[in-house]
């Protein structure tokens, strides 16, 4: 590996959730999951609810991002997440919990519109217990 | 002796007026603490949306694909205001200020014949709008600081659908900028079409940089837009969260001072009417003794 490093920024809606100098960053893009190395092109890609996985020192670290938006300018890693959580804070019988909510809420929404917006929560609660299921 | 007891009275019912203040005071400044906390934690998510907001839209500048979310719809004239207050009182010049500014926007707006619509955001606002007028205000909610980010969703997704539907052209929030625990700034800031603050700056340096996008640049515009818009109101709400409170000090503190003048006034002149019947009483006695 280069001595070169990514300066990595994950800021959620209501706080700045880390500044660090990381080696790598993998990230769940809408269009399938990529990494970030040092001298990666400047991109702008959003996010599908997934994980965020970070490598310092050959340490690696995940956590679960609830979507959002990444941009990469010249080894300055922004990520705007909608949600961050660790793996110990995401209860499995909570999202089910939620899930079934949700289908239900589905079957009585009429427009597309509510259909798309309950139908987004849904794919998020899966992508969490996916995450905790993996870690 | 009946004025004598009636300035006891008065004097009581200062001091716990006072007591009232001092206390509303302090509980102002435990919350402006948090409510600062939490508006100065959201500033860097706001601030990085803008930027890569703009960054994106120098590029849409020279492409054909226009969206009204970024640019407003200059086909409909009408323009919705968000005014932004607090749910309750007694926080000074706070509400009152920007009911000022909105009035002055309507004015505004009328001299370029113009139409508009109102949604209140804090109960405050909305009963003094809903006075002046009346049908214009199509939304008033409650601020319940618990769900500020719900809200703010709510609005935006509010505002989504009547702009897909070409009810309005334009939107601007008048919101409370906190700038310190005793000033608050009313501020207007333009959410359709799309303020561009980080503009010049990102122009002489983004310009050189072609961004690859995943997917393509219209897909993360069109996600990325509503999102903005929720950060906005979000914000917008939570700076007037802080500043609420800074008022609401500012003004106890006046208050509890103003109380602490008046309690001395109405001692002094009960101590002296105290002082005068005493004197009185030991004239009758003198007087009295010298005809003996």
């Amino acid at each position: 590996m280069s001595d070169e490093k990514l300066s990595l920024e994950v800021v959620a809606p209501e706080k700045m959730v880390m500044t660090k100098t990381v080696d790598m960053v993998t990230i769940s893009g809408t269009e399938g999951d990529f990494g970030v190395l040092p001298g990666h092109a400047a991109l702008v890609s959003s996010i599908r609810p997934g994980f965020l996985e970070i490598e310092v020192d050959k340490q690696s670290e995940t956590m679960f991002i609830g979507g959002g938006f990444i941009e990469v300018i010249e080894d300055r890693v922004s990520i705007l997440a909608s949600e961050v959580l660790s793996s110990e804070q995401i209860n499995i019988s909570e999202c089910e919990e939620k899930i079934s909510k949700y289908t239900i809420d589905l079957g009585a929404s009429e427009t597309d519109a509510d259909k798309d917006i309950i139908q987004k929560s849904i794919d998020k609660y899966q992508a969490m217990i996916e995450f905790k299921n993996s870690n | 002796m009946s004025n004598l007891k009636e300035l006891k009275n008065q004097i009581d019912s200062v001091r716990s007026t006072r007591k009232i203040t001092q206390a509303m005071k302090m509980v102002a400044a435990s919350k402006l603490r948090r409510a600062q906390e939490t508006a100065e934690s959201a500033r860097p998510y706001s601030e990085k949306i803008a930027k890569i907001m703009s960054s994106l839209a120098a590029g849409m500048k020279d492409s054909e694909v226009s969206l009204d979310l970024l640019l407003g719809n200059n086909d409909n004239s009408i323009h919705i205001i968000i005014a932004v207050t607090s749910d309750r009182g007694l926080c000074g010049g706070f509400n009152s200020s920007i009911v000022k500014s909105v009035k002055n926007k309507v004015i505004d707006i009328k001299n370029k014949s113009s139409d508009f619509k109102i949604i209140c955001l804090g109960k405050k606002g909305a009963d003094i709008l809903r006075g002046v007028y009346g049908d214009k205000v199509i939304s008033a909610e409650n601020i319940n600081d618990k769900n500020s980010y719900t809200l703010a969703e709510n609005i935006s997704n509010l505002l989504v659908t009547k702009l897909d539907n070409k009810e309005y052209g334009t939107c601007s929030i008048i919101f409370n900028q906190f700038k310190s625990a005793i000033s608050q700034i009313v501020t207007e800031q333009s959410l359709i079409p799309c303020s561009m603050e980080y503009e010049e700056e990102s122009n002489n340096k983004d310009n050189l940089i072609n961004f690859e996008f995943e997917p393509d640049e219209k897909e993360i515009l069109s996600d990325l837009l509503p999102k903005n818009l929720t950060i906005q109101i979000y914000k917008a709400i939570l700076e007037s969260g802080a500043g609420e409170q800074g008022a609401r000090m500012a003004a106890m503190d006046n208050a509890t001072r103003n109380a602490g003048e008046m309690i001395d006034k109405l001692n002094l002149s009960y101590n002296r009417q105290r002082q005068a019947i005493i004197t009185g009483e030991l004239i009758e006695i003198i007087s009295g003794a010298e005809a003996l």
